[in-house]
Formats: structure tokens, C-alpha cells, sequence
């Protein structure tokens, strides 16, 4: 029997009473966008895993405690998946410079060796941007959400994300030293 | 240059190199800002995933795993607190039940009641208590009182089975068979006539009211579709969600997995499906689902080894103490030969166990023949031997836990 995909507000209604098909149904919605989150921004399965995993568990713990989120679920989702990439960074903070899984090409072994530089420096690069900075380029560009819909999940105006995403930008060129002619 | 219009050209060229315009392409969009965005949507370039981020199923299902535990763990957790709760409650619903009971001839009376079943003097006093017990109740103590009370209605359906009463009952189980008017519900056979279920099926939580005959048939008089544990009974369109998905059909890890819903549950045949053991009464097999765990954990189905499973029809519910070997078709010369089951292997996370395991997402039936190597646990990655029989359903051989 076909189900029908409840909406965010009912899922949330439901999942207050850790009704287990609310449950399941918030996990398989949204674990492969956390995940990608984090090892977008972590760059390393492992950790990724282990971050995503983090996040629905919290998710429980918040229900049962009354703490549920009351606007999006799934911006609640993504900023405890932020707090916990930042906690990761502080408990290892030149970790996941060593090798990156979420932004190497693959390819022959030197060009491998070559692409992983290239992505240490872009890494390298990335965490230097303010945390809000990271947060809206890993929904953009590691989960391919659209201007509004990190708009939505970082609870900004769609004009603001584009300032944002802007600066964001414009900051990863100068510190990647893009030159105007590319 | 005005920042603003800057900034609105890189959006227009970041949203058209998501739609698959070429960097020139997008930059012969807006020629005067060619030079300052060009280094921008490199660098964008850079710091873009060469392919979709892949999601390992692996890891989902471990997390799908870990998350259910943990969720069912807590449930538990809250039902004994709300029963804490309960047995705690202020004086002044404690006073209101005691007249309550006094009104209905003293403690004595209400006591007496407790084992109380369908068709006994005191049932009614059962009943009464316990809708003042549920109106009494404070909202968060509620969903845990009725989960009891529609616990007690299955044990009491069972109990006056057993003891072959006809008698009106009620209770709410999970359908997990339907053949013709025969419906396996919550691990009873019920006779539902054709128009009573309206759009209720396989899959669904239902109310019965009915009666039980003392052949172990129980023949409905009502029948109706409850959401499952508090949901929404599906509907046939989908609602459009508040916050719709990213697009996720780049990551096809995501959306192949399956999920432990009533899609994906397949229809089975087990073995022999005995509402509780010793009742003396075994309807035969029919097409059914796992029982809903909320609702049906006494009811423990005992399965026989699939070899003594061939799909027989199902003609009467009428009880019997044989095996369904003898209810099988034998050859009478006009029917085709009974296929033979099919050997498989698969590896995956146990989600859940118990008469009906879930292991990377396919429903396992579990049985005294099964063999279980290395003490496989929920969130174990484990490989599976398993007959899978001609209905898709999978009785495991060997259920054995990998390192």
C-alpha cells in the first residue's frame, strides 16, 4: 500500500510521541542530506558517519525531553550536524586536512596525488571562511540545495543567503588566489 | 561596481551551471561583469564535488539500525514514566476514581472486575473503570493507557478463544492477511463480509467488533481503519511537503534503500501462525505480515520449516491441530506442482528481531530451524541463508553475524 509522505509539521507532530513510523520515515528522509553535509564539510566517510548517525540520535533525545525543534525539522537537523562538524574541528583541528574524500577526482595516481593537493588547499581554504560562511556553501554546493531552500534551513531571506553566498565567494577566491583570469 | 547587481549575477550564473550551462555560457550571460565573476565561479568550481556526494547504504542502515533502538528504548522509558506518573497522580482524580468505584458498589466490585472478561457479570465494571481511568488521566499520560488497555482486549479475545466462549468482543491489530472473507488480524482469523472493511487492507491497523465463535473464528460485525500508532492513514495523494527534499535524485543511495514501511513489507506466507502457543487453535497459513510490535507482543507466531509450506488454499479458518501439511493440495492429478522454495544469500544490518527479523530492509522470518551463529544482535551486519518461498517471502536457514 502506497503511503502517502506526510509534511515536515505532521512528521514532527508524530515524531513528539516517538511514533516509529514518523521516526523512520524523518531518518530515511534526511540521513543521505546530513551525511553529505558532513562529509562535505569534514571531508572523511568516517567521520561523516559517525556526525550523521550523532544528529538523529539528538533528534531522540530532544523529543523525549520535550526539546523538540518547532519550526524545521530539517534546519534543526542541519544546525546540530554544524555544532557537531565545529566540535570534530576542535577535537581534531588538522584532521581532515590529510585527505578528502568529498571533493578528490578520481584518477591516475598522479593525477590522484596531484587532485588531493588541490583539494587539501581548497579544504585548507574552506575552513577559513566564517562558520556561517562553511554552513551555507556545504548546503549549496555538498548538498545542492537551492538558494531558497538554505534560505529556509538556515531561517534567512533568500536575499540574505545570496549576500552570504556572495561573500562566501568572493572570500574562497582571494584565499584560493583565483586570479581574474581564472 | 554596485555589489548588489554583482551579487545577483553570480546567483543567476550559479543557478545556471547547476541547470548544466557551461562557465562560458553563463558568463556570455552577463558580458560587462564577465571579468569579476569569471574567478568567482572558478573558485566555485573548485569547492563544487566533482560527482554528488555518495551516501553509503551501509552507514544508513547502521544509523536506521541505532536510531529505531535507541526510539524504542525510549519508548519503553516513557510508558513506565507515564505509568509513574499515573500511580502518582494528584488526589484529586484519585478521590474522583475512588467514588467512582464506591458508586459502583465498593472497591471489592471494581477488584473483582480486573480479570473480568467478555461476557462476565463484572466486564462491564472493567470497562467503566477503565474509560474514567482514561478520562481522568492527564493528556501525556493518555497514549500509554490506551496502548495497555488495547493490550487487555487482546488478551481477553484470546483468553475467551481459548476457552471456546462466544462472546462480543473488541480489539485493534494490524491485518495482516486477506483471502476472500478470511482476514488474519492481529494473529486472529476474522470473517469480514464483503463491504464491512470499506478501503481497509493488508497493512493496516483496524478496530474489530465482533464475535467469537468457538471454533476460534471470530465473525465481525464492524470493522474499522485505525492510523497506525497515532498516523494518518495513508491517503492516495501525497501531500506536498512544507520543505520540499533537496533534489536527491542524484543520490540514488538515498532513495533505493529500503525502508521498513508497509511498502516495502512484502505479503508472506509463514508456516503456521498460531495466535499464542497452546491455545489449541492454529488457523491455516495465510498471506501475512509481521504483527505490529505495539500491539501484538504477546502474540508470538511459531513457524514450521518452509518445506512443510505449500501454499495452500485457504477454504476454512476452522481450527486445527495439524500441521498445514495437511491442508496443502495433494497431487490430485489436476494441479500444477508445487514450486519448490529458492535458495538465496544476502548480508545486511539487523534492524529488528524477534518471530520476524529485519535485516537490511527485507523482512526475515525467523523459526526453531533457523540456525543463529555468533549470537546476532540488532545493528549486527550479519549474512543470511534463507529459502525464499514463492510469494517472495524469506524463511532464514542461517542467520549468522559477521565481524
Amino acid at each position: 500500500m502506497p503511503l502517502a509522505e506526510p509534511d515536515e509539521k505532521t512528521l514532527l507532530e508524530h515524531a513528539r510521541r516517538l511514533d516509529e513510523r514518523a521516526l523512520s520515515e524523518i531518518h530515511s528522509r534526511y540521513y543521505g542530506e546530513i551525511y553529505r553535509y558532513a562529509l562535505y564539510r569534514t571531508g572523511r566517510s568516517e567521520v561523516a558517519d559517525d556526525i550523521a548517525g550523532e544528529v538523529f540520535l539528538r533528534l531522540l533525545d530532544a523529543l523525549h525531553a520535550g526539546r523538540a525543534p518547532q519550526t524545521t525539522l530539517r534546519g534543526w537537523l542541519f544546525g546540530v550536524a554544524s555544532h557537531l562538524v565545529a566540535d570534530h574541528f576542535r577535537r581534531a583541528p588538522r584532521e581532515s586536512v590529510a585527505l578528502d574524500e568529498a571533493l578528490a577526482a578520481p584518477g591516475t595516481t598522479s593525477a590522484e596525488a596531484e587532485s588531493n593537493l588541490r583539494a587539501r588547499e581548497v579544504r585548507a581554504a574552506l575552513r577559513r571562511l566564517t562558520p556561517e560562511q562553511q554552513h551555507a556553501l556545504a548546503l549549496r554546493f555538498g548538498d545542492g540545495l537551492s538558494v531558497e531552500e538554505t534560505a529556509q534551513v538556515m531561517g534567512k531571506s533568500v536575499n540574505a543567503v545570496k549576500v552570504l553566498q556572495f561573500r562566501a565567494i568572493a572570500a574562497l577566491k582571494r584565499l584560493l588566489n583565483v586570479t581574474e583570469m581564472g | 561596481m554596485n555589489d548588489g547587481v554583482l551579487i545577483e549575477a553570480l546567483d543567476d550564473c550559479l543557478r545556471a551551471m547547476e541547470a548544466g550551462a557551461t562557465l562560458e555560457a553563463v558568463l556570455a550571460r552577463h558580458p560587462q561583469l564577465a571579468d569579476e565573476l569569471r574567478p568567482m565561479l572558478t573558485a566555485v568550481q573548485s569547492v563544487r564535488p566533482m560527482q554528488p556526494l555518495r551516501v553509503p547504504r551501509q552507514s544508513e542502515e547502521a544509523s536506521h539500525a541505532r536510531f529505531m533502538a535507541r526510539a524504542r528504548e525510549l519508548r519503553r522509558s516513557h510508558s513506565r514514566a507515564a505509568r509513574g506518573r499515573w500511580s502518582r497522580f494528584s488526589l484529586v482524580p484519585r478521590l474522583a476514581l475512588a467514588v467512582l468505584a464506591l458508586a459502583l458498589g465498593g472497591f471489592g466490585v471494581v477488584t473483582a472486575s480486573t480479570n473480568s472478561l467478555p461476557g462476565d457479570p463484572l466486564y462491564g465494571v472493567k470497562r467503566t473503570v477503565e474509560q474514567a481511568q482514561l478520562s481522568l488521566a492527564p493528556a501525556e499520560a493518555r497514549p500509554a493507557l490506551e496502548r495497555e488497555f488495547e493490550q487487555r482486549r487482546l488478551a481477553e479475545t484470546q483468553a475467551v478463544l481459548t476457552q471456546q466462549r462466544e462472546v462480543e468482543v473488541e480489539f485493534t491489530g494490524l491485518v495482516q492477511a486477506v483471502i476472500g472473507e478470511r482476514w488474519q488480524i492481529a494473529g486472529f482469523t476474522v470473517q469480514v463480509r464483503a463491504g464491512l472493511a470499506g478501503d481497509a487492507g493488508v497493512g493496516d491497523t483496524v478496530k474489530v467488533w465482533g464475535r467469537t465463535r468457538a471454533d476460534g473464528l471470530i465473525i465481525a460485525a464492524r470493522l474499522e481503519k485505525r492510523a497506525e500508532g497515532g498516523m494518518p492513514a495513508p491517503t492516495p495523494t501525497a501531500e506536498p511537503s512544507a520543505t520540499p527534499p533537496a533534489p536527491t535524485t542524484q543520490a540514488p543511495a538515498l532513495t533505493a534503500t529500503p525502508q521498513i514501511t508497509e511498502t516495502s513489507r512484502p505479503t508472506a506466507i509463514p508456516p503456521t501462525a498460531t495466535p499464542t502457543p497452546g491455545t489449541g487453535v492454529s488457523p491455516a497459513p495465510m498471506n501475512t505480515l509481521p504483527p505490529t510490535p505495539a500491539i501484538t507482543n504477546t502474540v508470538s507466531p511459531t513457524m514450521s520449516p518452509p518445506a512443510t509450506v505449500a501454499p495452500a488454499p485457504i477454504v476454512t479458518a476452522a481450527p486445527t491441530t495439524s500441521p498445514p501439511t495437511t491442508v496443502a493440495p495433494t497431487s490430485t492429478g489436476d494441479d500444477t506442482e508445487t514450486p519448490e522454495p529458492e535458495e538465496i544469500e544476502f548480508e545486511g544490518v539487523v534492524e529488528s528481531t524477534g518471530g520476524v527479523w529485519v535485516i537490511g530492509g527485507q523482512t526475515v522470518v525467523v523459526n526453531a530451524q533457523t540456525e543463529f551463529r555468533n549470537n546476532p544482535q540488532t545493528g549486527d551486519w550479519v549474512r543470511v541463508k534463507a529459502w525464499r518461498l514463492t510469494d517472495g517471502t524469506l524463511v532464514a536457514r542461517r542467520i549468522e553475524k559477521k565481524n
